[in-house]
């Protein structure tokens, strides 16, 4: 009984001790990053242990040098769309690619597997020509397809190792009920799948949150302009970086913010889909 | 069964993939309209937008106000996103009408034939005012392509108090190479800071501008040869003005704060700033973050010390207007172009972080710190670009690297630039 | 069509219905540029006006050149420096997080914070983590007293290293959100039947809760390698590459060809070298993983 419960101590000490270096590495940069964006322009690379100026004004004035809530509207609508597109899409072919087997499906997985190994910044130029052509430059929907058609591989590929592992023998019995295939996709598989579907969300999402090269490739206008390349735009000869670091701090934010009421959400959802 | 379904869906896909074909073999064909009616012109300054826009917003108003069948639409583009927006532009042909660049990329994309020659198409009012170096800057194949608007030239960065403090005279920065090694080595030994800030982090054009800029110092000249576009120390007659001016930044880095690759400009800035070097060769960015300083005399600037030939003569770095040969509206945006060179504008524009383009506008400069930076352009030389310098910049920054991290010595260094550069040229 | 006809009733069908949209999405957005990449790759291209001309595989010959094997060498080394690190510490980290613990919630928030800050951002904050004079790492382990003099973390010898580190700071949250996904997916009546046959925690990882996850695992690390091999931001910015090359990776050697040196056509022929050399491995390992799941 005591031995187990040291046990268990030693257990809980161990993985604190694992997440604290962890958080220590992850949130290194980020401190220095918060220090800077406390500092005034003049002070930028004196001291980076600790902030000296406390210049708060700078979270301020990053929303009067960029339009930084326009920019995170644009963020939030390529990071939505292309979590959405790439689910919906995701599932379906995840579902297909786990209950059944056909002709060309090796072939299939691989061509999704090689897709995400087209270097962007030469398939820019004719995704740019295409998309241009089919008159969607200067839309959401164009870059939301282009992050879609070269980040979808990866939703697909977890997707299916979740669907995998549901049994089979569920599927079948919805299907004696009668159920079509859809159907039992909706209603058996996918509340079986939240773990999975809801963490190919949010790695969508933060993949269309961190987008760059399309949405600057693809778009013009500033109500299109993510965060991403709104802020980046600050860079020059002197650039301010206390403003991109207090910039891309408050960026930071809502993502994480979108991030776990997604998780939630979607959890939550989709649990009560399959009570009901 | 299955063979059918294959075929419909192997169908469906090749009738996806031409119907894509087609479409974008018919991209490009555009409807031009005249130059009868209300005109708009497009206008790309890269930079920062909320520093550019101050400047640029009230210079299109008056222009709007003095034409008013011209509109001028002002759009956003910063240097981190440069390189791939141009070639997007440029691919689609939707450059804009008036567009701010450096040269290395306009000259490539005018042998494209993708940049209007202004040669001829200037006013000669305009053509006299600019510096006559910033405006061969803007030529090559002895056509104008771009109009400088912005430029920087090499200048020698101190802090007047070390300078007291090791019992030399602010008032006399060193005028030479060895006065310059001798001073930082006399800071080092009275303070404990090193003499010189060092950077050459950026492999490429930055180390390649200073390297440049001390060679043309050494010979008295341009290291640019511009009629047979390559690089005056790439000829073999050159060799020991060359290994000499290596040799001298191979001397620099003893005096320099240690770790000289892991520096870039901001960083050797701030080490000037702070008073933990005591000089550094930079361009006029330096004044923003010491502009304190320079205000109250701690900092001072000075031309870069002069090598064997016993003149300070800095390479010339220019960015400037260009019209696209995509532009609907060339008449247009060259009046516009124009416009932006005024006297009165161009110093709005200088602002942004330039030595002076016009002489008209150096004429409305006072002081001793505009003398040394307008006498650094008068006596400068127009940095050597062709299309295919980021090439050459890429060998020379390397090399330069391994240099100055002491892995290779400067003779070594030559021959090692000289066969990369060739390299380049025979691709030509 | 069939399957307008008859929607429900085909199974033979149904499977590429399922796929049919991603299909369509495939070859719109990504067939073009494919066929692009090879044309480019076989003959002179810039990037303004596409390709020019035939060149009788100029553009392969770079290929051949010993800059070029060294760009291999380093890649290499950062493509397994950096998945092995990645799949390492996100397995102990997800492994750490999974269970319940005070403040978890917390924890996962915060573990995802690189993911979302922009490569080029991410770069900067590392150069002024590390940087040798202002750098915080170095301050506060000169004022600890491990080390005497700052260390330089981006000279010749540890330039690759630093970058791989950092590559790892900013792949791991990809790594750990999924593995902890998977590892939700692992049956509590399982572990609780390994603990009862006195498994140790070692034996619970290696005979329970690995071969439960293997195929997340595999799929994750696949993509991750994927993603090393395109990512050139964060070098670039922390390094451009030097010194000397020490830290030119493959993606590097294509953005300067394509960008800096205009050459879209030699860019185009390491991409596609490239792409075909992993091809073969990942075909290679994607067998594997189908051969295990049959």
């Amino acid at each position: 009984m005591n031995r187990q419960v040291f046990h268990r101590a030693g257990v809980l000490l161990g993985r604190y001790a694992i997440i604290a270096v962890w958080m220590v590495f992850t949130l290194l940069p980020i401190y220095a990053a918060f220090v800077a964006s406390l500092t005034k322009f003049e002070n930028l690379g004196k001291s980076f242990l600790v902030p000296t100026d406390f210049a708060w004004q700078n979270y301020i004035d990053v929303f009067a040098r960029v339009p930084l809530l326009a920019f995170l509207q644009a963020t939030l609508v390529y990071a939505l769309g292309t979590a959405v597109l790439c689910v919906v899409l995701g599932v379906l072919a995840a579902y297909g690619l786990s209950r059944f087997r056909f002709r060309g499906k090796a072939t299939f997985v691989r061509t999704i597997f090689l897709s995400q190994l087209l270097p962007q910044v030469i398939i820019v130029v004719p995704i740019f020509m295409l998309v241009n052509q089919f008159g969607l430059y200067n839309s959401f929907i164009g870059v939301i397809l282009a992050i879609g058609a070269t980040g979808i591989a990866f939703t697909i590929l977890l997707l299916r190792s979740f669907i995998d592992g549901l049994p089979v023998a569920l599927d079948e019995a919805a299907a004696v009920d009668g159920a079509s295939r859809l159907g039992i996709l909706i209603r058996i598989v996918l509340p079986l799948a939240v773990p999975g579907i809801a963490t190919a969300f949010a790695l969508a999402f933060f993949n269309g949150w961190g987008q760059y090269l399309y949405p600057l490739v693809l778009t013009r206008s500033a109500e299109y302009t993510p965060v991403t390349v709104g802020i980046a735009r600050l860079i020059d000869n002197q650039t301010p970086w206390e403003i991109v670091m207090a910039g891309t701090l408050i960026s930071v934010v809502p993502a994480v913010v979108i991030y776990l009421l997604a998780q939630k959400f979607l959890t939550r959802g989709l649990v009560a889909g399959a009570v009901k | 069964m299955n063979r059918i379904t294959r075929r419909r869906a192997a169908m469906l896909i090749a009738t996806a993939a031409t119907a894509t074909l087609v479409s974008v073999g018919a991209a490009g064909a555009q409807s031009a309209s005249g130059e009868a009616g209300p005109v708009t012109l497009t206008f790309m300054r890269t930079g920062t937008p909320s520093i550019l826009h101050p400047i640029f917003d009230p210079i299109i108003a008056e222009f709007e106000k003095q034409n008013p069948d011209i509109t001028v639409d002002m759009q956003d583009l910063g240097w981190a996103d440069a390189a791939t927006s141009l070639s997007v532009m440029a691919a689609s042909k939707t450059l804009p009408d008036v567009m701010y660049h450096l040269p290395g990329t306009v000259f490539d994309m005018a042998q494209k034939g993708l940049v209007l020659d202004l040669t001829g198409k200037l006013s000669a009012q305009l053509t006299s005012d600019i510096y006559p170096a910033l405006l061969k800057a803007g030529q090559y194949d002895g056509k104008q392509y771009l109009v400088p608007s912005g430029a920087s030239t090499l200048l020698l960065w101190y802090n007047a108090k070390l300078f007291e403090a090791a019992g030399l005279d602010p008032d006399a920065p060193p005028a030479t190479w060895d006065e310059m090694l001798a001073a930082a080595n006399k800071i080092h030994a009275a303070t404990g800071v090193p003499g010189l800030g060092l950077y050459s982090k950026p492999a490429g054009g930055e180390t390649s501008f200073v390297f440049e800029s001390l060679f043309a110092s050494q010979i008295g000249g341009s290291a640019w040869d511009s009629s047979k576009n390559a690089y005056v120390y790439d000829d073999p007659a050159q060799a020991d003005n060359a290994t000499a001016t290596l040799k001298f930044m191979q001397d620099m880095v003893a005096e320099a704060q240690p770790s000289v690759v892991e520096y870039g400009r901001f960083d050797t800035r701030t080490l000037l700033r702070d008073g933990k070097v005591a000089m550094v060769m930079d361009s006029v960015n330096m004044a923003v973050q010491i502009k304190d300083q320079l205000a109250d005399g701690t900092m001072r600037v000075a031309r870069i010390p002069a090598g064997a030939s016993g003149a300070s003569v800095s390479a010339i770095n220019v960015g400037g207007w260009y019209i696209p040969t995509n532009s609907q509206h060339p008449e247009a945006a060259i009046r516009f172009l124009e416009f932006l060179m005024t006297t009165q504008n161009q110093i709005a524009h200088t602002s942004y972080g330039s030595v002076p383009i016009l002489k008209s506008e150096a004429a409305t400069y006072t002081g001793d710190y505009w003398k040394t930076i307008t006498d650094s352009v008068t006596d400068g030389v127009a940095e050597g670009v062709a299309p295919d310098t980021p090439a050459l910049w890429a060998v020379t920054g390397e090399q330069l690297q391994a240099l100055l991290t002491g892995d290779q010595s400067p003779a070594d260094t030559l021959g090692n630039i000289r066969a990369g550069h060739d390299e380049v040229y025979d691709k030509r | 069509m069939d399957a307008v006809r008859r929607p429900r009733f085909s199974p033979r069908l149904a499977p590429y219905l399922f796929i049919l949209p991603t299909v369509v999405l495939f070859v719109v957005v990504l067939g073009v540029p494919l066929i692009n990449l090879v044309v480019y790759a076989v003959g002179d291209s810039n990037i303004y006006q596409g390709f020019t001309g035939w060149n009788s595989f100029e553009n392969f010959r770079y290929l051949a050149t010993s800059r070029f094997a060294k760009t291999i060498g380093v890649t290499l080394v950062w493509l397994v420096g950096g998945v092995a690190g990645i799949v390492v510490t996100g397995m102990i980290v997800a492994l750490a997080l999974n269970r319940p613990i005070p403040g978890r919630g917390l924890f996962r928030a915060l573990v995802i914070i690189p993911w979302v800050v922009p490569h080029a951002f991410a770069a900067a904050m590392w150069s002024w983590v590390i940087h040798p004079q202002f750098g915080m790492l170095n301050e506060v382990l000169l004022r600890l007293g491990l080390i005497a003099a700052p260390i330089s973390f981006l000279s010749a010898n540890t330039a690759l290293a630093t970058v791989i580190v950092v590559r790892i700071w900013q792949g791991a949250p990809f790594m750990i959100i999924t593995l902890i996904a998977a590892l939700q997916t692992v049956p509590s009546e399982i572990e609780e039947a390994a603990d009862l046959d006195g498994a140790n925690a070692w034996q619970k990882f290696r005979y329970v809760t690995l071969p439960h996850i293997l195929p997340v695992l595999m799929v994750s690390t696949l993509i991750i390698s994927a993603w090393t091999l395109q990512i050139f931001d964060t070098v670039y910015i922390m390094t451009n590459g030097g010194p000397s090359r020490a830290t030119q990776i493959v993606a590097l050697d294509i953005y300067s060809k394509v960008f800096v040196e205009s050459d879209l056509g030699s860019g185009a022929a390491i991409a596609l070298v490239t792409l075909a050399v992993v091809a073969i491995i990942g075909w290679w390992a994607l067998r594997q993983q189908e051969e295990r799941a049959a």
